[in-house]
């Protein structure tokens, strides 16, 4: 389980509607709106997933740029490498 | 977990996130944040650098139990204050992938090496008892040309410098040469024959001292995405007087926050600076002072090929028509427009082995060379849409114009792979460098011309330490005697230890491994096998040859999956560590946490490999294919083992002992050191390396500060090892003199080493014969000391240009999410192998004559191999007919199987951006 704060520069004006649209995501909040920014926190279960989210807030209308502020692991489900020969190098 | 401690713990990620935005929180916002700060109790914070790209942004590291926790963006960092972008999300879990390395690894049959065996797990001392072997065998069998180092812009400053040393003093070769050859070797040309020393004039602070941005074959929203956001934020603060620019091959999503778009043809921006240049002369608003007081005018030959192979003996014979261009160019209409010639002349291109001789001409030759490059002319060459209407360009390139000659703004150009990916890089470097010199706008605040750069320490540690076939620190060149002697001093190697003879750049390395000529090769911190262009046959090469691949890296890579052996390497904050970003500010870190396994620092792995070769070994005669310099044999090195014995070295005296570990090394520098303690001051920080090699002294700290010594005085300096770690340092920008950093150099009002006023002071190629646009007329090297210069150079056509067969241009480069060849970013290979995740970027009407819709698997074929990937019509990236992109972060579409080997002639650079494919459905 990973929680990330956000930071999302909205085009002029439309920060309210971009904030709609980002609250409508899975395992996203909105916490702050001030002016064309909002601070949002995303919990994802690992890092892939929290960039998919991201991406797909980068993907929305009127989304001009996303930040990273924070990011914190509160519990890593990826178990540790067992094999000293990943499956990758194995022919 | 309670989901109130979920809660609060997400009030007080918001509520920092608030803090780094300068938004204002409600009383209740604030304590609710301030009351789950306490919740983080257990959590220690210290600096670090992010592990990715060249913009070099401060990040704070949380750690708990012995593992990275927690990252953010610090809002001390100048750079970034307190942002990161996506990427952040991968520092920590970089370190905790669950395919990681934590073992050697060798290639193995019955109980010992083979290079058709399977890979082993080995002790350590195996694994260098085999790599030193092969080593010997290699130097034995070659000399010191048979064995050769692949490096990285992602070493740190002390493991760069740890391996040329090793490479260039210990085994006398200089085969070491970094990907980041690949990244930014045409800006340093650009630097060094324009300024005389490589490295911007100018910072990211010129952003928010600027009226115009204009972004050059740059996707600066998904590459250097902090950078953008300074960019927007400027724009946000005056927006009608803010002008951004973005010139491209693509659009993209920087043309989304643009005020103009150029769609160019690739290739072509050669013209367009041409075109610039032309219209400040025209319009009569050249600075006649600062041009008269502070530049020359200069150019160099054209017939200098594309950097490739010159003979086919290795080509597929699909590929043989590419490489006679090598030899032998028909111009075509544009090019000899440009260049002054008639349409279909025949070309020998006769100084492949001298591309970057140049001399100066007058202003006179420089304005009727330029001259041809008129609106009409420029447009009809450049426009790079064809449904866009050529008048709606021309205007785009009027408005261009219009923003590089007026008077009354500031303005920054920024570059990165468009720009130094290209047979041309160098050229195209020094052509956006005429355009600001013609107008004196560089060296000033919010005035200058800024090459980003794409990995974290390309500047740090390639340019500035020097792992580079060429060069050694501080700008100094293994060719000039001076610089060898000089290096020999402070190494304290006896004369004439330094190969003289410039090494393989890094492509020349795999094709030498091709050639038979390297045996032995050690990768470090680098995936050369999936990041260089043509690559069936370096992969090919590296499993049917006779020879010896080391690979060193956290992850299994393509280059591990071809190697002999495998070394399990630590990653970032795992060890010690200094990146050189961009803007010339070196940042340092602390170990925050130990590797896994057996995994061990690059630093450590060079060290102690070093153990294993005494200086009998390696000093005695060898024999150098090709050397020929002023006071050595023909082909030869001399023995200085009798010279080191005056010395006080003793043959059987190992590498490391001479190099590195030595004895004012081991006494000014012992470990621990109280620099160690954490910035909060909760412990000390561990060292694995120091504590491995067990001897007491500091490696990070010694070799720094050994590295330093070459640039102190010369306008490189470095502060003090300590100072980087001070509570309120963030890195510094370079030169540093007295503990202040330089923020703009060449410029006396804020860098010491410039005196009155602009003063071109660096010190490389000043002196040069002159001539006219045909060729040198006065042989006499005249200096033009702390002057800039004034390069023309023509439009040149690339090397391979869509035809019947291959019919659209590929270009490759990266994504937001990912990095580079992925190594860190992407998800473990087995489970992205079955849906490939790269994409081929097209345009829809392409993709429907070829019978293909978004989603659908397409062929792409190149002269020199094919590859599979989906199709995507709507993308972020949405090139013009005609035109193909396709990352290279994804190694199951391993794109550089089809991309062409041409590099600038004068960078060595490879021009990633232009090889000539067809697409089918698969």
């Amino acid at each position: 389980m990973q929680i990330a704060s956000i930071l999302i520069d909205a085009r002029a004006g439309r920060a309210e509607a971009v904030a709609a649209a980002v609250a409508a995501l899975p395992g996203v909040e909105v916490h702050h709106v001030e002016g064309d920014r909002l601070v949002c926190t995303v919990e994802s279960a690992t890092e892939h997933d929290g960039v998919d989210r991201v991406s797909a807030i980068e993907g929305l209308r009127d989304v001009l740029a996303t930040h990273l502020v924070e990011h914190h692991v509160l519990e890593r489900r990826e178990a540790p490498p067992t094999d000293p020969v990943p499956a990758f190098l194995r022919d | 977990m309670a989901t109130s401690r979920r809660d609060l713990l997400k009030a007080s990620l918001a509520a920092s996130a608030a803090a780094a935005a300068g938004i204002t929180l409600s009383p209740r916002a604030r304590a609710e944040g301030d009351a789950s700060a306490a919740d983080e109790a257990g959590v220690r914070w210290d600096r670090g650098v992010c592990r990715f790209c060249g913009t070099g942004c401060g990040i704070l590291v949380g750690t708990k139990d012995g593992k990275v926790v927690a990252t953010k963006g610090d809002p001390k960092a100048p750079v970034n204050r307190g942002l990161c972008c996506v990427k952040g999300f991968f520092n920590s879990r970089i370190l905790y992938g669950r395919d990681r390395l934590t073992r050697p690894l060798l290639r193995m049959k019955d109980g010992k090496f083979d290079k058709k065996g399977r890979f082993t797990p080995v002790s350590w001392d195996k694994a260098f008892e085999v790599m030193a072997e092969q080593a010997k065998k290699a130097l034995k069998e070659k000399g010191p040309t048979g064995v050769a180092i692949l490096g990285s812009g992602q070493y740190t400053v002390q493991e760069g410098y740890a391996s040329a040393k090793l490479v260039k003093a210990g085994f006398r070769s200089n085969n070491i040469d970094p990907n980041a050859r690949h990244c930014m070797a045409s800006a340093v040309v650009g630097f060094i024959q324009t300024f005389g020393i490589d490295e911007p004039a100018g910072n990211y602070e010129d952003i928010e001292a600027t009226d115009t941005v204009v972004t050059w074959g740059s996707n600066m929203a998904e590459c250097h995405p902090i950078l953008w956001t300074r960019v927007l934020d400027r724009k946000r603060s005056a927006p009608d007087k803010v002008k951004v620019v973005n010139l491209t091959t693509v659009s993209n999503r920087t043309s989304d926050g643009a005020d103009l778009e150029i769609v160019f043809k690739p290739n072509t921006d050669l013209a367009i600076e041409n075109f610039l240049s032309r219209e400040i002369l025209r319009r009569g608003v050249m600075d006649k002072a600062f041009v008269e007081k502070h530049c020359i005018f200069a150019t160099g030959p054209t017939d200098i090929g594309y950097g490739m192979r010159p003979d086919g003996a290795h080509a597929f014979p699909a590929e043989k028509d590419t490489l006679a261009r090598q030899n032998l160019v028909t111009l075509d209409r544009y090019e000899a427009i440009a260049q002054g010639r008639k349409e279909g002349e025949q070309v020998e291109q006769k100084s492949q082995k001298k591309p970057t001789a140049h001399w100066s001409i007058d202003f006179e030759d420089f304005r009727r060379a330029v001259e041809p490059y008129t609106l009409d002319f420029t447009a009809e060459l450049a426009k790079g849409d064809p449904d866009e209407d050529i008048e709606a360009f021309k205007k785009k390139l009027q408005q261009l114009a219009d923003l590089y000659c007026d008077r009354s703004r500031k303005i920054v150009s920024f570059w990165t792979m468009g720009f130094n990916q290209h047979v041309r890089g160098s050229w195209v470097n020094e052509g956006i460098y005429a355009v600001h010199l013609l107008m004196g706008r560089y060296a000033k605040p919010g005035d200058g011309a800024f090459s980003l750069t794409g990995q974290p320490s390309a500047c740090g540690t390639a340019r500035e330490v020097g792992t580079f076939a060429h060069r050694l620190p501080a700008d100094m060149v293994v060719a000039n005697p001076k610089h060898r002697e000089r290096a020999e001093k402070i190494w304290k190697l006896p004369a004439k230890t330094i190969n003289p003879k410039v090494g393989s750049h890094i492509t020349q390395i795999l094709r030498d491994l091709e050639d038979g000529k390297v045996k032995w090769l050690w990768v470090q911190v680098n995936n050369p096998f999936q990041a260089t262009a043509n690559a069936n046959h370096w992969l090919k090469a590296a499993r049917e040859m006779d020879n010896f691949i080391v690979v060193s890296d956290g992850y299994p890579t393509v280059s591990a999956k071809v190697a002999d052996l495998i070394l399990p390497a630590a990653m970032i904050f795992e060890k010690w560590g200094a990146y050189g970003n961009a803007e010339r500010r070196t940042q340092m870190w602390r170990q925050q946490v130990r590797p896994p396994g057996e995994a061990m620092a690059d630093l450590w792995q060079t060290l102690e490999f070093s153990k294993r070769f005494t200086l009998a070994e390696v000093w005695g005669e060898a024999p150098v294919p090709g050397l020929k310099a002023e006071g050595f044999e023909d082909g030869k090195l001399p023995s200085v083992l009798e010279e080191a014995q005056k010395m006080g070295y003793r043959p059987d005296q190992t590498l490391y002992e001479v190099l590195f570990a030595t004895p004012d090394n081991k006494k000014n520098f012992p470990w621990p050191d109280p620099v160690a303690t954490f910035d909060d001051g909760s412990g000390q920080a561990e060292n694995h390396v120091a504590e491995k090699l067990g001897d007491g002294w500091f490696p990070e700290k010694a070799l720094f500060e050994e590295y330093a010594s070459f640039g102190r005085g010369h306008a490189h300096d470095l502060a003090p090892f300590d100072l980087y770690f001070a509570p309120d340092v963030r890195g510094l920008r370079w030169p540093v003199v007295d503990g202040k950093e330089t923020k703009w150099r060449f410029n006396s009002k804020y860098d010491p080493y410039a005196k009155n006023g602009i003063q071109f002071y660096g010190g490389a190629l000043k002196a040069i014969p002159s001539g006219d646009l045909k060729g040198v007329k006065d042989p006499e090297k005249k200096p033009l000391t702390d002057k800039a210069k004034i390069f023309f150079r023509p439009y040149a056509t690339p090397a391979e240009l869509p035809d019947e067969h291959y019919d659209l241009n590929l270009a490759t480069g990266r994504v937001l999410e990912h990095w580079h060849t992925g190594t860190m970013t992407r998800r473990v290979p087995e489970l992205h192998r079955a849906v490939p995740q790269a994409v081929a970027f097209m345009h829809p009407e392409d993709a429907k004559a070829r019978g293909l819709a978004r989603g659908d698997v397409a062929l792409i074929e190149s002269r020199r191999g094919k590859v599979e990937a989906v199709v995507e019509t709507q993308g972020r990236n949405r090139p013009p007919k005609g035109y193909v992109f396709v990352p290279f972060f994804d190694e199951s579409v391993l794109i550089n199987k089809v991309t062409l080997d041409a590099t600038c002639p004068l960078s060595k650079q490879t021009d990633f951006k232009k090889a000539a494919v067809r697409v089918t459905k698969a």
